[in-house]
């Protein structure tokens, strides 16, 4: 091989690579975690993540005044409840496309009887049981995110509050 | 030896492959770094973007967003800041401490933080007390909303903040469940000062 043909493959390899990492960034983090979720089965589970710690934090700047629970959700496996008892403190649910766009955040304030959440595909027929709220979304994969402030409370006061919560494929009544 | 030749040749593209994937990602981040400071509104010594959460970014600026804020929080929800230059506009360094000083009553936002991050990494600092940001609910001595604390590698009387002496840092605000006063006067609310104590 000439030294031509390696500097052009060297370049293309180059400018492949900016264009994906300018791009695509946030869909690769995103397949990443459906990928994740889809070979561990995690999908529609509500993983219930460690405070923050330093060497333990495997998203960038994560809170370590806030504890997280995460649920991947792919939508072709149907819709999906999302529930959860108030805190008494800060508590939000968000929901990010697999694009990373946060379509929907809600928090304790807007929602003081708790979290009853339908998450389905846009024009989806869902029989919406009483009090729970319809979000429709045209992303087919993503994740719901729980943040709740620790503040000066203790963990396990709100760990008893975080394995309330549900999230899990929604069955039709 | 046409083996050895095939094999060579193969090492080659392989090599070939690797430097262009770490040059264009190298760039790519240098790029999607640019990005975050060009669409990003300054208040004193931080500076806040508003495409966080946001779902009218571009696909470059929702990318360089990622770099910095992964799944973060559209204003309404909450604010983020970064400053990683004290008021005087010198980069923060491990090898200096410094004094933040600042006023955030619930009034402005319903809680607030403050937390140190390795600027390369963009993750917490190791210490061994494990103790990396403060609130507005577990500092001490804030009195109507006012708080004063430390950051350094030695420990300092008072609120402390422990870094290393090595890496760059920076600081992240986040106030959460901001005012409509809040979240609409960004580039001129009142935000905490970062004053360099000393350096050696």
């Amino acid at each position: 091989m000439n030294i031509r043909n390696w500097l052009l493959i060297t370049l293309g390899s180059a400018v492949i690579s900016c264009v994906v990492t300018l791009y695509f960034t946030p869909h690769i983090l995103m397949a990443g975690i459906n990928l994740k979720a889809h070979i561990s089965n995690g999908h529609g589970v509500l993983s219930i993540r460690p405070k923050a710690e330093a060497g333990k934090d495997d998203i960038v700047r994560m809170s370590p005044d806030l504890l997280y629970s995460a649920c991947p959700f792919s939508l072709t496996e149907g819709a999906y409840r999302i529930t959860s008892p108030n805190i008494g403190s800060y508590l939000s649910m968000s929901m990010f496309a697999h694009n990373s766009d946060n379509f929907f955040a809600i928090n304790d304030q807007q929602s003081p009887q708790g979290f009853d959440i339908i998450l389905a595909k846009k024009g989806q027929q869902i029989d919406l049981p009483t009090g729970a709220t319809l979000v429709e979304t045209d992303s087919p994969y993503g994740i719901i995110l729980m943040r709740y402030y620790l503040g000066d409370k203790k963990l396990s006061t709100i760990n008893k509050f975080r394995q309330q919560a549900k999230c899990e494929v929604f069955k039709q009544q | 030896m046409h083996n050895l030749a095939k094999t060579m040749r193969f090492l080659l593209i392989l090599i070939g492959i690797l430097t262009g994937i770490f040059i264009g990602v190298s760039s790519g981040m240098w790029l999607l770094k640019a990005e975050i400071a060009n669409t990003s509104t300054k208040n004193g010594a931080w500076s806040y973007n508003p495409h966080v959460g946001s779902k009218d970014a571009s696909g470059l600026t929702r990318a360089a967003v990622a770099v910095i804020g992964f799944l973060g929080l559209a204003k309404e929800e909450s604010i983020y800041f970064i400053a990683n230059k004290d008021d005087n506009n010198d980069l923060l360094s491990g090898a200096c401490s410094y004094k933040v000083t600042g006023m955030i009553s619930p009034d402005d936002a319903r809680w607030w933080s403050i937390t140190v991050y390795d600027t390369n990494t963009n993750k917490l600092i190791k210490n061994p007390q494990n103790h990396y940001s403060f609130n507005g609910d577990n500092i001490e001595n804030s009195q109507g909303g006012s708080f004063v604390f430390h950051i350094s590698a030695n420990k300092k009387a008072g609120n402390w903040l422990p870094i290393q002496k090595d890496p760059q840092f920076d600081l992240t605000l986040r106030m959460y469940n901001p005012s409509k006063t809040s979240s609409e006067q960004i580039a001129t609310l009142d935000l905490p000062k970062i004053s360099k104590e000393s350096c050696p």
